[in-house]
């Protein structure tokens, strides 16, 4: 071997070893992180992709669900969007009662936004089955209206005078 | 001293350096262009993550949204069931109460609680109240007192406290 082919030799051996070198580094510095980054995010993507599509069809069941409780509860969901009026009340109730008397005690909102009124009812009637058609129209009323005991009846006189603790339901802008 | 030749000019690299050179330069250039298409193609795939991200956050607030639209539908119809049902049982309670009450016992006081009844009034005599009002009572309720006095008219009047178990209720009967 003469000494111009062993340097070529080992200028080709140098030469090797800064490829090998170049390669690596890209492929390590660039490639891998990238290839890997790549794959993250196109399952990310996916996952997510299908992830929508659930969801898409769960918002459809739903939405379908709830035009059907809707549809099937309109008077219900009625009775509840009116706010309370009680001078209306007051007019209903005399259709039953000679003399009526609502107070007030206190409303509570609780966290689904419900509205409960409560009030005291003291009503003047010419005997019990006044009470009672008042009871049972109760719930054609266009409020939801609860009667609570206790339910006090007195007689005076020529008629009977009826207290009781009634509750009124309503919703939050609903 | 005089050459015939003229001298050439020495190279920096020899040809294969050079073809050496160039081909590590197009590889590191080939690699650097496919790290830059791939980060790319990551970045495309992470800008359409966030987008879908977004949109699943609001699909999730709607489905959320929806469901408790249900529930508080729901729940109105649970509440007006019982309101209604309440407001049924209470009446048949005060209607089958007054029922029981013969004609020749008159009320003058009536309270009426979840678990107990106070009745006051007055009965042409005693007897008239233990056979005509009494027994129903005791079938209805666990407990009940009466206390008797009379009035200036000659009337018996009585005071009947009658009281049940916590967890019957007058409109469970």
């Amino acid at each position: 071997m003469n000494k111009s082919s062993v340097d070529a030799t080992i200028k080709f051996l140098i030469f090797v070893l800064i490829f090998m070198i170049v390669v690596f580094v890209f492929v390590f510095v660039f490639v891998i992180p990238g290839i890997k980054g790549y794959k993250n995010a196109k399952s990310e993507y996916i996952v997510s992709s299908k992830y929508e599509k659930i969801l898409q069809k769960e918002q459809k069941e739903l939405q379908l669900e709830l035009k059907k409780v809707k549809k099937e509860n309109k008077k219900i969901i009625d009775l509840f969007s009116k706010e309370f009026d009680k001078d209306e009340f007051i007019t209903f109730s005399k259709k039953y009662f000679d003399d009526v008397n609502l107070t007030k005690i206190k409303s509570d909102t609780n966290s689904s936004a419900l509205n409960i009124y409560q009030f005291y009812a003291d009503f003047k009637a010419q005997n019990p089955k006044q009470f009672y058609d008042f009871i049972k129209d109760l719930h054609n009323y266009k409020s939801l209206a609860k009667i609570n005991f206790p339910i006090t009846v007195t007689s005076k006189d020529s008629h009977l005078q009826i207290f009781f603790r009634m509750s009124v339901y309503s919703m939050n802008g609903k | 001293m005089h050459s015939f030749i003229k001298p050439r000019k020495k190279k920096l690299l020899d040809d294969m350096s050079s073809l050496w050179l160039i081909f590590i330069g197009l590889m590191s250039v080939g690699l650097i262009g496919f790290g830059i298409y791939i980060n790319y193609k990551s970045s495309f795939y992470i800008k359409m993550l966030e987008e879908r991200s977004l949109n699943n956050d609001k699909l999730k607030k709607k489905v959320h949204d929806l469901k408790s639209d249900i529930q508080i539908i729901n729940m109105q119809k649970e509440l007006f069931d019982e309101v209604t049902s309440t407001n049924l049982l209470l009446k048949e309670s005060v209607k089958n109460l007054f029922d029981l009450v013969p004609d020749q016992i008159t009320l003058t006081n009536v309270i009426m609680e979840k678990d107990s009844l106070v009745l006051k009034g007055y009965a042409i005599s005693k007897e008239s109240y233990m056979l005509l009002l009494e027994p129903p009572l005791k079938s209805i309720f666990d407990e009940s007192k009466v206390t008797f006095s009379t009035n200036e008219r000659g009337f018996f009047q009585f005071v009947s406290k009658n009281s049940m178990q916590k967890n019957r209720g007058l409109a469970d009967e």
